[in-house]
C-alpha cells in the first residue's frame, strides 16, 4: 500500500474550485483523522450533532461513519476514520489502523477532493505533530484541531495557536470539544479558510515535532504543571500490584451482573411483545402453512434477534464507558501476562470479554489487535466463550436433569459451564498458536490514555451503532436460517423414507426428523436420540433455537417462555424398550456439546466478513463440532465410569 | 487475512555494554540509543514516540514479567511487552 496519495489531492492545488459558485462547487470530503484516544469521536459528535450513516466504500469492510455538514457555499461529507498513529509505518490492512490508511489511499485514487481534519490531543502535542508531518509530507491538505483545551489549561499551560499554524502552514484551532457550539463554529471556519487558501509555502514539512511542541506550549503556571496528574494518582491504585487486580475483578463482576440483571427484564419485555405479535398474526392469518411460516419461521427468528438487543446494547455501553474512560487499557495491562501464556496479548482482552455476551460484536472488536496472527487466533477462539445465547439451553438442561438439586448446585453448574467456555478457549488458543496460527507475533505496545469522563452522547451513538449493526448483520442471518429450519421441520418426508407412523405428529415425519434418525448411530454413544438430534439440527443456525425446537418435538407450546412443562416431558420421555430416554449422563454430554460447538450462523458470517475468506469460518465450524463431539463423548464415558446414572 | 512473514521480529543484540529498557527501575528514565528490532516495528515505535534519542521514563512494571508502563518524552504513556523492552538499548 503506498502512503503517497494521487496527484489531485496535492497540497499545491488546494485552490482549485475555491472561487466556484455553490451550484458547481465540487464534492469535498473531510476525513477525520487522529490517534486513538485523541478526542476524535467527541469532535465528530460536535461537528455533525451525532448524526451518522454508514458510508459505503469499496474495499473497506469496517463501518466508516459519515455525515454531511454545511460549509456555507457547499456541503461537505465528514468521514470518521478509525484511530491512526502513522501513515508511514507498515500495518496490516485489515486492522483499524490499516483501514484508515486504505481509506486515505482510496480517496486519493478516486481523485476526491479531500481535507484531512487531524485531531490532536493538545496535552500530547508532539506525538500528534509527528502524524501531522507525515500527512503534510504525503501532500495531504491538513487542518489541525487541538482538543483538550480545558485539561491543558488545568495543568497551567496554554497553546500558542498562531505560532503553531505558522510553523506547519495550516489552519489550527484549539477547542474544548465539550463546548459543542463553539467547537463546530471554529472548526467549520477553519475548513472554509483552508478551502479558500490559494497557496502553501511548501516548507511546512520540515519541522521537528518535539521542538515545535516545546515552543508552542507555553507554561503559564509551573507549580500546577509539577503536580502529580489525576491519571498518575489513579494509576497508583488501579495498577497497584495488589489492589489493581482486585479492582479489576470487581469491575468485571459488576459488568456481567449489569449485563444479566438489567438485560433480563428488558429481554422478557421484548419476548412478550413478540409473543403478542405472533398471537395477533395467527388470529389474522388463521391456521395453515402460511400462518405457521410467518409466525414460527419469520417472527420466531425476529424475536430471537430482538431478545438479544438489550444485552448487546448494555454490553456496548459498558465497553464504551471502559474504553472512553481509559480503564480498558489498564485492564489489558493487568491481564497481558496471563494472555501471553496462551500466545495472545492484552489487546485480545476486549474481544474475549465481549464474546461472553455475543461473539458477533466481539469478532468485529478484534480490529484493535494490530498483529494479524493474534487477531486471527482471537477470532477463532471467541466463539468458545459462553455467550448469552447458550444460557436458555443451559437453563433447560439444568432445569430438566438437575431439578431435584438445590439452587446452589444449579448455580454452581452454571459457573462451571462459564469456566468450561473460558478453559476451552484457552486450550484452543494454545493449540492454534502452535498449529494453524503459529509464528512470531508483534509484542504488546498499547497506549495508556489519560483517564477521562466519557461523554454521554458519544457513548449513546456507539451503542446505537452496534445495535443497528447487530440488527442488520445478525438479524438477517437469523431470520433466514430460522425460515430454512422451519421448512426442514415442517415439510414431511415421503412415507417410504420415514419410519414414523403416518398418524405421528408432523415434526416426526419431517425432513429434520429423517436426518435426526439417520444420525442416531453417530450420536448414540453420547446418549442422544433422534429428538435431541433434531434439536441440534434446529440449533445449527442459532443455538438458542434448541429450546423452541425441543418444545415443538415434545408438543409443548411456548417452551421458550416457560420451559417447565418441556422439562417434565423430557424427564418422562421413554425409549422403545420403556427405559428413560435421557439420563444425567446425556445431560452432561449435551452441556459439553453446547459449550464447544459453534452453533451460530451469525458468528460464522461475522468470521467470513472479518477474514474475507470461507476457509476460516469453515475451519471454525469443523474444529468446534469435532471437538464438541469428542468432549461430549469423553464426558459421557467418564460420567459412566464415575457411576453417574 | 494477510499475515506478516515468518522472519524473527527481534534482531540479534550486538552490543553487550548497554542497558536495555527492561532493566530500568520504575521511576528512573533513560535515553534510547538503539532499537534491535525489525525496521517495520522500529518505525512504528518511532511514530508513537519510542525512537532513538527519545528519553523514556519507566513508571511501573506489571507482575510476573508482564508489560512495562512507560512515559515518552513527548508525553504519551504506553504499556510495552517486556520482551520488546529488552530489545530497546538505553543509556542513562
Amino acid at each position: 500500500m503506498s502512503p503517497t496519495p494521487a496527484p489531485p489531492l496535492r497540497a499545491e492545488t488546494p485552490n482549485e474550485g475555491a472561487s466556484e459558485s455553490s451550484a458547481t462547487a465540487p464534492f469535498v470530503r473531510v476525513a477525520l483523522v487522529g490517534r486513538p484516544n485523541s478526542g476524535k469521536s467527541s469532535l465528530y459528535n460536535a461537528l455533525t450533532g451525532g448524526d451518522a450513516h454508514v458510508g459505503n466504500f469499496p474495499g473497506i469492510t469496517v463501518d466508516v461513519l459519515e455525515s454531511e455538514i454545511d460549509l456555507g457555499d457547499r456541503k461537505a461529507t465528514v468521514s470518521d476514520l478509525p484511530g491512526l498513529y502513522s501513515i508511514d509505518a507498515v500495518v496490516d490492512p485489515s486492522t483499524d489502523e490499516g483501514v484508515a490508511r486504505t481509506f486515505l489511499d482510496r480517496a486519493a485514487e478516486r481523485g476526491e477532493r479531500m481535507l484531512v481534519l487531524q485531531v490532536i490531543d493538545a496535552t500530547q502535542l508532539a506525538l500528534g505533530l509527528r502524524l501531522t508531518r507525515e500527512l503534510l509530507r504525503a501532500k495531504h491538505v491538513v487542518v489541525v484541531v487541538a482538543t483538550q483545551k480545558d485539561v491543558l489549561e488545568g495543568d497551567g499551560r496554554s497553546l500558542d495557536v498562531a505560532q503553531l499554524a505558522r510553523a506547519i502552514d495550516a489552519p489550527v484551532v484549539h477547542v474544548n470539544a465539550r463546548d459543542v457550539d463553539d467547537t463546530r463554529r471554529r472548526v467549520i471556519d477553519a475548513l472554509k479558510e483552508r478551502l479558500a487558501a490559494t497557496r502553501t509555502s511548501g516548507i511546512s514539512e520540515d519541522f521537528d515535532p518535539t521542538a515545535l511542541a516545546a515552543r508552542v506550549v507555553v507554561e503559564r503556571d509551573p507549580t500546577r504543571a509539577k503536580r502529580r496528574s489525576p491519571t498518575a494518582r489513579a494509576d497508583a491504585v488501579l495498577l497497584h500490584p495488589a489492589f489493581g487486580p482486585i479492582v479489576f475483578v470487581c469491575v468485571m463482576t459488576a459488568l456481567f451482573a449489569a449485563v444479566f440483571l438489567v438485560a433480563d427484564p428488558m429481554t422478557s419485555l421484548m419476548d412478550a411483545g413478540v409473543g403478542l405479535a405472533r398471537a395477533r398474526l395467527s388470529r389474522w392469518l388463521g391456521e395453515g402453512l402460511l400462518a405457521s411460516f410467518v409466525a414460527d419461521g419469520v417472527l420466531g427468528g425476529a424475536g430471537t434477534v430482538l431478545a438479544f438487543m438489550p444485552q448487546i446494547v448494555i454490553l456496548t455501553v459498558a465497553m464504551e464507558l471502559m474504553e472512553a474512560s481509559g480503564y480498558l487499557a489498564r485492564g489489558a495491562f493487568l491481564v497481558d501476562r496471563l494472555l501471553r501464556v496462551l500466545g495472545l496479548s492484552g489487546r485480545s482482552f476486549l474481544p474475549l470479554l465481549m464474546g461472553h455476551a455475543c461473539a458477533v460484536p466481539a469478532i468485529a472488536a478484534t480490529r484493535i489487535i494490530r498483529d494479524p496472527r493474534e487477531r486471527l487466533t482471537t477470532i477463532l477462539v471467541v466463539p468458545l466463550m459462553t455467550c448469552s445465547a447458550r444460557v436458555p439451553t443451559y437453563a433447560l438442561i439444568i432445569g430438566t436433569f438437575f431439578a431435584a438439586r438445590g439452587a446452589w448446585t444449579k448455580a454452581g453448574i452454571f459457573v462451571v459451564l462459564y469456566f468450561a467456555g473460558i478453559l476451552s478457549g484457552l486450550v484452543a488458543s494454545l493449540v492454534l498458536r502452535r498449529s494453524a496460527t503459529s509464528g512470531r507475533t508483534l509484542p504488546l505496545v498499547l497506549e495508556m490514555p489519560q483517564y477521562r469522563a466519557p461523554q454521554a452522547r458519544v457513548v449513546a451513538r456507539k451503542a446505537w451503532q452496534s445495535a443497528s449493526r447487530f440488527f442488520r448483520d445478525v438479524g438477517t442471518v437469523i431470520v433466514a436460517v430460522s425460515a430454512v429450519l422451519w421448512a426442514l421441520l415442517t415439510i414431511p418426508l415421503p412415507a417410504s423414507l420415514t419410519s414414523a407412523p403416518p398418524d405421528a405428529p408432523a415434526i416426526e415425519r419431517s425432513v429434520a426428523a429423517g436426518v435426526g434418525r439417520a444420525l442416531e448411530p453417530v450420536t448414540k454413544p453420547l446418549g442422544f436420540d433422534w429428538r435431541i438430534n433434531v434439536g441440534l439440527i434446529g440449533s445449527f443456525g442459532a443455538r438458542e433455537v434448541m429450546v423452541g425446537t425441543m418444545g415443538v418435538i415434545f408438543g409443548v407450546e411456548d417452551a421458550s417462555d416457560d420451559p417447565a412443562p418441556l422439562s417434565e416431558r423430557m424427564r418422562e420421555a421413554k425409549r422403545a424398550d420403556g427405559a428413560p430416554a435421557y439420563s444425567t449422563r446425556t445431560a452432561l454430554a449435551l452441556l459439553a456439546f453446547f459449550v464447544i460447538a459453534c452453533q451460530c450462523m451469525s458468528t460464522v458470517a461475522a468470521i467470513r466478513r472479518e477474514t474475507k475468506s470461507i476457509r476460516w469460518p469453515a475451519f471454525v465450524l469443523a474444529y468446534t463440532y469435532i471437538a464438541a463431539y469428542a468432549v461430549a463423548l469423553g464426558v459421557h464415558a467418564i460420567a459412566g465410569m464415575m457411576g453417574v446414572s | 487475512m494477510r499475515t506478516v512473514g515468518r522472519r524473527a521480529i527481534y534482531l540479534k543484540v550486538t552490543f553487550s555494554n548497554v542497558s536495555d529498557l527492561a532493566a530500568i527501575a520504575p521511576g528512573e528514565s533513560a535515553l534510547v540509543t538503539e532499537l534491535h528490532l525489525e525496521p517495520d516495528v522500529a518505525a512504528w515505535l518511532h511514530a508513537v514516540g519510542i525512537g532513538m534519542g527519545e528519553r523514556i521514563t519507566v513508571l511501573r512494571r506489571a507482575a510476573f514479567g508482564g508489560p512495562i508502563h512507560v512515559r515518552t518524552s513527548v508525553g504519551g504513556e504506553f504499556a510495552i511487552a517486556r520482551s520488546l523492552a529488552r530489545a530497546i538499548a538505553t543509556k542513562p
